[in-house]
């Protein structure tokens, strides 16, 4: 039992221990791609939290995403330092989600479907107004060391804080809402209240990651901080490592960004074509996702894939 | 515009009202029938202009409905609303993506034009007034159909009472079926219209048009016909005053404030039930 548990709890922290020597090894060339897997990583969990344990699929996700993004780039352009502007900017992700969720988290989940894919449209579209040539941000801020740390850290408290959604009251709450919303609420739980917070929670993940990846790339414009794709990759790897578990979208993200990331070189663009097939095939076949068929199939894992 | 926008927002409400599936697709389905349109003008060598290719397009797509309705669709009627959503996204996603690989992402359109009509000193382009005619005769083909016959009364009870309606002999997965092979119609439809009124189509129309179609639902009423043509009407006027007062660019995040609105204040929309 001790073995066990030493050897469950040391392979996280092999894994960590690596990747964060990576940058000074031979595979430094790695760090732009493990950042890229880190902040799908962060953008996966944050859609899991609303999406997967709460069942209200967000279909403009990357909304918290671009508009944390723009904000931290307004902000590095009035020169407020670049460390201060990524919590306002992830502040800022939370209020939207506030505006958003007080009137459509109260219906049905079909209408907070609605409202979060137009309201991603339709902030796009103000960015793209106010600031129709982007953002660059001043010269100098450039860090990959840095920001490849940053969203590392982030990847893991995105994933701590799933995981102890998980274990806790809060989580039982929200799974409770996703099975069955009237049940949840005739049996006492503050539907509304454990709705709104799993909702500030994943947007505050997804904000924070936009400002760190705004500094990374030192530029932001309105069609790529709010691509649709960000949403559809999101969803698609949430869904096909496993909606609602821990190691899912750490799972999905890694498989599919791999894939992606093949395919990219040889035919860019078909990815998307097969993200598409993605989702359908797994809500068809395996709607509890990978992790989800592992977990049915090796019930003894079932402790360890969370 | 007013009047195509109602088209599309009734091929939505008819899915919703029948199957509950909210089919984040609509938009991705319209740009299809734009195509269609499209292609077939292109390989006639133009002799299928929009007002020929407009039957054809609505069959293409009644049909492509059937098939998706029979092959996918119907494995998750009894699944939870999220799942068809989740699953209609997945259709769109994949049929936009096909469309910008296989046509490639430039814009294009019809070289169709018809003359136009000079009364005092409005100016009226005869397309764009055809193209609102023809909306009008579809939207009353259909209202009638609604209203009238035999399969069109059946779809509304469905709607109303799944399981009464199979008790009173109505099979309820082929109105089903019917149901989402009319909606994806009519989106086809708007797609051929569309190709009418706005001489640029592409792979990614459908992302604006979607959430559009939505607002308009939502705000005459999801599941309501009339309130569907009427909402099209309401938000055709306002894209218009937007052009005019404010930014036809800022039209988007109007529909939101509006949608915001209606679920705030009467989530059921202007004509919905309950």
């Amino acid at each position: 039992m001790e073995t066990k548990k030493i050897v469950s709890y040391s392979i996280p922290i092999i894994f960590v221990a690596l990747l964060s020597v990576i940058p000074f090894t031979q595979m430094g060339s790695l760090v732009p791609i493990l950042y890229e897997l880190f902040l799908w990583i962060v953008l996966v969990q944050s859609f899991n939290i609303i999406s997967g344990y709460t069942g209200y699929v967000s279909f403009g996700h990357v909304a918290f995403f671009g508009t944390a993004a723009t904000i931290v780039a307004s902000m590095v352009g009035f020169g407020i330092p670049i460390f201060l502007s990524i919590p306002i900017g992830g502040i800022g992700a939370v209020l939207l989600a506030v505006v958003i969720g007080y009137p459509t988290l109260k219906l049905h989940g079909a209408y907070f479907a609605i409202a979060m894919l137009s309201i991603s449209e339709a902030m796009a579209v103000l960015v793209l107004y106010l600031y129709p040539y982007g953002i660059t941000l001043p010269p100098g801020l450039y860090d990959p060391l840095m920001t490849y740390y940053l969203m590392f850290a982030l990847a893991i408290v995105a994933t701590v804080v799933t995981y102890l959604i998980d274990k806790s009251k809060f989580g039982l709450a929200l799974i409770s809402i996703r099975e069955d919303e009237d049940a949840a609420s005739a049996t006492g739980v503050d539907v509304f209240k454990f709705k709104i917070m799993a909702f500030m929670i994943s947007a505050l993940l997804a904000g924070l990651a936009g400002g760190i990846a705004v500094w990374r790339a030192t530029y932001t414009e309105a069609a790529g901080a709010y691509g649709v794709e960000k949403t559809i990759e999101m969803i698609a790897m949430c869904m096909f490592g496993g909606a609602g578990t821990v190691t899912g979208p750490i799972f999905g993200a890694t498989v599919l960004y791999a894939l992606e990331y093949i395919l990219w070189v040889r035919l860019p663009f078909l990815h998307l074509i097969i993200f598409g097939v993605l989702i359908v095939a797994t809500v068809l076949f395996i709607p509890k996702g990978v992790i989800g068929v592992i977990r049915k199939k090796f019930p003894k894992l079932r402790k360890v894939l969370r | 515009m007013g009047g195509v926008y109602g088209l599309l927002a009734m091929g939505l409400g008819i899915i919703f009202g029948v199957m509950k599936i909210v089919n984040v697709a609509h938009g991705e389905f319209v740009m299809l029938g734009a195509y269609a349109s499209f292609w077939l003008f292109y390989f006639s060598s133009g002799f299928i202009n929009p007002f020929l290719s407009l039957p054809i397009s609505i069959l293409i797509g009644f049909l492509i409905g059937l098939i998706i309705y029979k092959f996918i669709v119907q494995r998750t009627i009894k699944a939870p609303e999220l799942t068809s959503l989740l699953l209609m996204f997945g259709i769109g996603i994949f049929a936009a993506n096909s469309a910008l690989y296989f046509w490639r992402s430039e814009y294009r359109g019809i070289p169709f034009t018809l003359p136009s009509l000079s009364i005092g000193i409005a100016t009226i382009p005869l397309v764009r007034l055809s193209a609102l005619i023809l909306a009008l005769i579809i939207t009353s083909l259909f209202y009638l159909l609604f209203t009238k016959s035999y399969i069109g009364k059946a779809i509304r009870a469905v709607a109303q009472d799944r399981n009464a309606a199979a008790l009173m002999g109505i099979n309820p997965i082929h109105i089903s079926m019917l149901a989402f092979g009319l909606g994806i119609a009519l989106a086809f439809g708007v797609g051929s219209l569309i190709t009418m009124i706005i001489p640029a189509i592409h792979p990614y129309m459908g992302a604006s048009l979607g959430p559009l179609s939505f607002c308009i639902a939502v705000l005459g009423g999801l599941g309501s016909e009339k309130g569907a043509f009427i909402g099209g009407l309401i938000i055709g006027l306002i894209e218009s005053m937007a052009g005019l007062f404010i930014e036809a660019s800022l039209a988007p995040a109007i529909y939101f404030i509006i949608l915001v609105v209606v679920l705030l204040v009467k989530p059921s929309g202007l004509f919905g039930r309950g």
